[in-house]
């Protein structure tokens, strides 16, 4: 792909803190030994097939497209926003290639360095992870507008690679944004069936950051609320209702290449194969909505509670009925529900591949009210076109906005996927 | 306002209507507590029986032949239905539907052993009794098995406007709906003219204790979709800021840009939409059930944008609609209160009542001898935010049981 990639092995370090040139040191024997120990590896299950398997199952790293897009969505998420220390790309891109070993480490299930290694040194991996297993853990990283360009500032001197739809949404209607839970310059989706997995990767990335990148925000994800395979079964979200009923299965190839991956034609090639995220912290209004009856209920989210059937239908697989009228003439799903504004199957619906999660950070201390609701993600091909337009006809209209506040918001490009011997988005800061 | 969409009032304008016409969807829920879920309408309420005269009753066994009895009889008015099912794997939900196959309402999650019930009012004509396993949908053999006739003559569902009380109590909202639109018309004619003749603290004075008058009654306002955004829309509702109308773009010329130009062509538009308002307010079709609803939803809007500070986010006038909303709101329960009582829940009505009187008081304290009648928003305390959030919490919640106890 390009000179800088045909040399993974890093220059000597300058500036480089000593745990990332151990790892590095490490990720260089490893690449000589064909991945066979994997620095030091402790008893990591991987892609075990036997009884009870699932959370011993590894996803692959590599691949065309970064996993946790299209992989069928895990139980727990640890979002991670991180802001540049830096001005010097060669820095950055160092990082890229530490990140990208630690990664190919973490979702194998294996530690990214000694658990306990000589006297008077701190240990290279954290050790939470130790002796779980891979948990189908997914690491999938992504760059922030202001990666590249910060008031008209090229920062790093890579303006020119940004995606022409790489840019700020812009105020989008309902937006209640707080800064402190918004936008980075990086982003690192780490997706697992066990939450300490998922923590100990991000955490354990951010300590090889340190220096060249800080954390801006986290978000716990606690609970799956989209489903993005037909193997999986639709979960429910905190508002009790089935979530994501008709979301873009990863299995409908044809959908996937028109909405979620960035195709050929994007000029930006280290883009392409790649898809952009779009992450919202939406606050749900839990009282308010609790004591909403539950005819209110169904008719705000356009589907019944417990079948997730659409209204006036049986099942929840039933297709949604935009037409049907009761016997009144008045139509079944109201003109504000959810369920229609937000349908992918509409004539002008917007479809996205959508990966939320339930979330909860304890009570909100100004009110004393619950702080929970949806860790909302979404994967596209433009994020404008796709999540802002949904949004600017949601945000004004929904039924739904009655018991819910927008409360962050972050959009990453998110490169395609990363080959073995290669690292994130190397394509990037491939020599013109 | 708090957001674009005409409003779970409004709304329910148009579902109670619905329901009426499609046979009421009203349900009592009486369930028994090991019984599966209803998604039957009845939320918290439970125990409570049918408005007038007690309902029928109907045992149904559901089992591998479909269910039993599979033809059934009986009288239009209110119905309730118990499905239990003995043994059967086989089939785990009981569903009533209408001639044209919409679920009226439905047991599911019937393991055997369990029973559960749920009630409609149901008007003279052919529908169906479906004994089904969930899973298997209209791949079911026994899909479409039992048949329900229901004889006699068309019966008025409780809470429609023919019970007495609630006749009286929507006659009375009513009249507080014209009172406040004809304040709210009437008082925009100073702020308007104030607006014009660049009286910048004129203007100020006026605009909170105006405004207190569309809040009682905002939700009649929202029920109007496209009056309510372009009357209150805050900057963060609008798509696009360039459209954005109404009190709080004055407030933030007047408040931010400390003056009143540029407020005539926002002030003219404004006393063109209160005015319409005015008169669509006087023609407004209300339902009891707007009634307690919309006191909830005034409550929510409270909860979820004037204790927080973000209605009047310029002006910091927001303990004056907070006012305007608690009073708004418990107009429309007190009105509710001699329906209430007759239906044994005085105990209901004690409760709110006293949880009132608590907010009530909270606020009280923030009450100052000024044009706007209350202290800013910057002087609540945190200590009181977090409390004033909890009382309103704490009333809301018997609150919401109000539209239930009223309508079954």
């Amino acid at each position: 792909m390009s000179d800088a990639a045909a040399s993974p092995t890093p220059e000597p370090a300058r500036r480089r803190g000593v745990t990332r040139r151990r790892l590095l040191g490490a990720a260089g024997a490893v690449g000589a030994a064909g991945l066979a120990g994997g620095g030091y590896a402790v008893g990591a299950a991987v892609a075990d097939d036997g009884p009870g398997a699932r959370h011993g199952a590894t996803v692959p790293f590599h691949g065309e497209h970064q996993a946790g897009i299209a992989t069928p969505a895990q139980d727990r998420l640890v979002f991670a926003a991180f802001d540049l220390l830096t001005e010097d790309v060669a820095q950055v891109r160092e990082l890229l290639q530490i990140w990208t070993h630690a990664a190919e480490q973490l979702t194998a299930g294996r530690a990214v360095g000694t658990l306990a290694g000589n006297d008077g040194e701190p240990p290279e991996d954290t050790g939470e992870a130790h002796e779980l297993p891979a948990s189908r853990l997914t690491l999938t990283f992504g760059f922030g507008p202001s990666f590249f360009v910060v008031d008209g500032e090229d920062r790093l001197g890579l303006a020119r690679r940004r995606p022409e739809p790489l840019r700020p949404l812009g105020p989008l209607p309902g937006d209640q944004l707080d800064p402190a839970r918004s936008d980075g310059d990086l982003c690192v989706q780490a997706c697992s069936d066990d939450p300490q997995v998922a923590f100990h990767a991000v955490r354990n990335l951010a300590r090889l950051g340190r220096g060249v990148v800080v954390l801006r925000w986290t978000q716990l994800g606690f609970g799956r609320t989209s489903t993005t395979s037909r193997s999986q079964a639709t979960p429910r979200n905190l508002m009790g209702f089935k979530d994501g009923t008709n979301n873009i299965r990863a299995e409908d190839a044809g959908k996937m290449a028109r909405h979620v991956w960035v195709g050929a034609d994007e000029p930006q090639r280290w883009m392409r194969g790649g898809s952009y995220l779009v992450a919202r912290r939406i606050r749900m209004l839990i009282e308010s909505w609790d004591r909403a009856a539950i005819d209110e209920q169904e008719r705000v989210i356009g589907r019944r509670k417990v079948s997730g059937a659409p209204l006036g239908r049986e099942h929840e697989l039933d297709a949604v009925d935009l037409r049907a009228a009761g016997a009144d003439g008045r139509p079944l799903i109201d003109v504000d529900a959810h369920v229609r504004l937000a349908s992918q199957d509409a004539k002008d619906g917007i479809p996205l591949l959508r990966r939320g999660y339930s979330f909860t950070d304890g009570i909100e201390p100004r009110t004393g009210q619950l702080d929970a609701g949806l860790f909302f993600i979404a994967y596209q091909r433009d994020p404008h076109r796709q999540f802002a337009a949904l949004q600017r006809r949601l945000g004004t209209t929904d039924a739904l906005n009655e018991y819910i506040k927008h409360v962050g918001s972050g959009l990453f490009a998110v490169p395609g996927g990363v080959r073995p011997g290669g690292w994130i988005a190397e394509g990037l800061f491939a020599r013109a | 306002m708090q957001h674009l969409t005409p409003s779970r009032t409004g709304r329910l304008v148009a579902l109670v209507a619905a329901g009426a016409l499609a046979t009421g969807l009203a349900a009592c829920g009486d369930d028994d507590p090991k019984a599966g879920e209803t998604t039957v309408a009845g939320g918290a309420s439970t125990t409570t029986t049918a408005g007038s005269g007690s309902a029928q009753q109907v045992a149904i066994e559901i089992g591998d032949g479909g269910c039993t009895p599979g033809t059934v009889s009986v009288k239009a008015g209110d119905v309730t239905f118990t499905a239990r099912n003995p043994s059967s794997s086989e089939v785990d939900e009981f569903e009533v539907k209408n001639a044209d196959g919409i679920i009226l309402g439905e047991k599911e999650n019937l393991a055997p052993g369990l029973s559960g019930s749920f009630s409609l009012t149901l008007q003279p004509g052919e529908y169906v009794l479906n004994c089904i396993l969930a899973a298997n949908g209209e791949d079911d053999p026994n899909y479409d098995k039992g048949k329900l006739t229901v004889t006699g003559g068309k019966v008025s569902t409780p809470g429609s406007p023919d019970d007495p009380e609630l006749a009286k109590a929507v006659e009375e909202y009513k009249a507080y709906v014209a009172k406040e639109t004809a304040a709210l018309v009437a008082g925009t004619k100073p702020f308007v003219a104030a607006l014009r003749a660049g009286k910048l603290q004129q203007a100020k004075d006026q605009f909170g204790p105006l405004r207190m008058h569309y809040e009682r009654i905002e939700p009649i306002a929202e029920s109007f979709g496209d009056l309510d955004p372009d009357i209150d829309a805050r900057i963060n509702d609008v798509a696009d800021r360039s459209t954005w109308t109404g009190f709080h773009r004055i407030e933030q010329i007047l408040w931010k840009g400390r003056t009143t130009k540029g407020t005539a062509r926002y002030a003219t538009k404004l006393q063109k939409d209160i005015a319409a308002l005015n008169a669509r307010a006087k023609k407004v079709d209300i339902q009891p059930a707007q009634l307690a609803n919309g006191a909830l939803g005034l409550l929510d809007e409270v909860a979820n944008s004037k204790i927080t500070g973000e209605e009047d986010r310029y002006s910091h006038t927001d303990l004056a609609d907070f006012q305007g909303n608690l009073e708004g709101s418990r107009k429309a329960f007190e009105l509710l209160v001699p329906a209430l009582e007759k239906r044994g829940e005085g105990e209901l009505v004690k409760t709110i009542t006293a949880r009132f009187d608590d907010v009530q008081k909270g606020l009280d304290a923030y009450k100052r001898d000024t044009p706007l009648g209350f202290a800013l928003y910057d002087e609540l305390t945190d200590a009181d935010r977090k409390r004033f959030s909890q009382q309103i919490d704490a009333l809301a919640e018997p609150l919401s049981l109000v539209a239930g106890k009223v309508l079954h």
